[in-house]
């Protein structure tokens, strides 16, 4: 059996899906037979994150023992509430902004070291714009995190569960209107479960 | 809960920690390319700070035109090297990016 992700004593976990009490909190886990992998597990944490009142998702990079998952609860009860708590009834939606080509890093090549540097900081002025107005339109959801990976940026709103396909559509359109990311190739998914708010990582440009 | 928003550091590093493989890992079989790329990964973590504190100071205008192009030039010198040494090892430039669990990657 492997642990993925973490919720409420008084949820009910559908099939195949496993529900372990433990320490007031509950562990939602699955037979290592339908969960061995980690697009099994993903796919999992989904259908976890779908359905339950509250789910906080365990790494699914790797198999979990749910011993493990037991000893975070006995030891970090109060926290794992907390985050059940703020994670209740939201699903995490992603949008993934990479400048398109010409715009930014695939520009052509500066001649010199400093039309190097101004080049550098003008796609530095460009992320920070970028970032500024994905949080400024993520935000009417709910929480917001934005990380930068190279040149891209990754922002994760925790929205309301509701969040269906026409929700992301509509979100894909104000984005796409927004001046301060003209330029920016933009990919909204989602609903996932909260990964993006199970960890500190905010390394905000 | 912290300041931003996220989960406490305490349960973030022990939620991390419940799949350590998941962080930088060792192989035995291809020790080489997994060290270079904790070097690599390091330097050019570096390389990418000391380009932001000139763009700092490039943006605050402290820089003269001299320093501009001197600081330029092997900042891009910099990263040139590290990528053609990552190269060497069958590394893309986004393979150096190290995960630091709850503080996020490097890159």
């Amino acid at each position: 059996v492997n642990a993925l992700g973490l919720t409420t004593a008084e949820a009910a976990a559908p099939a195949p899906l496993l529900f372990l009490p433990a320490n007031g909190f509950a562990i939602v886990a699955a037979d290592d037979q339908v969960s061995a992998t980690a697009q099994e597990r993903l796919r999992l944490q989904v259908l976890g994150a779908g359905t339950l009142p509250s789910f906080l998702p365990l790494p699914v990079r790797e198999r979990i023992d749910p011993e493990a998952a037991r000893a975070l609860l006995r030891d970090r009860g109060a926290a794992v509430g907390r985050s059940l708590a703020r994670v209740a009834g939201r699903v995490q939606v992603m949008v993934d902004a990479s400048e398109a080509r010409g715009a930014g890093a695939a520009a052509p090549a500066a001649s010199g070291g400093g039309g190097w540097l101004h080049l550098r900081a003008a796609h530095e002025a460009r992320c920070a714009a970028a970032a500024a107005g994905l949080r400024a339109i993520l935000a009417q959801l709910g929480d917001v995190r934005v990380i930068r990976r190279g040149g891209c940026l990754q922002a994760a709103a925790l929205a309301p569960g509701g969040a269906d396909e026409a929700a992301l559509s509509e979100l894909a359109g104000t984005l796409a209107a927004c001046t301060d990311l003209s330029g920016w190739r933009l990919s909204v998914t989602g609903p996932w479960p909260a990964y993006a708010f199970c960890d500190l990582a905010d390394p905000t440009p | 809960m912290s300041a931003d928003g996220g989960l406490d550091v305490d349960l973030a590093a022990a939620l991390a920690a419940l799949a350590p493989a998941g962080r930088v890992r060792i192989d035995p079989d291809r020790v080489e390319q997994d060290l270079a790329r904790l070097v690599l990964g390091l330097m050019e973590f570096l390389r990418q700070l000391m380009e932001l504190q000139a763009i700092r100071r490039l943006e605050s205008g402290s820089l003269t035109a001299g320093q501009e192009e001197m600081l330029g030039t092997t900042l891009m010198r910099a990263e040139a090297a590290i990528h053609e040494l990552a190269g060497r090892f069958g590394l893309t430039p986004a393979d150096l990016a190290l995960d630091l669990g709850p503080l996020g990657r490097t890159v």
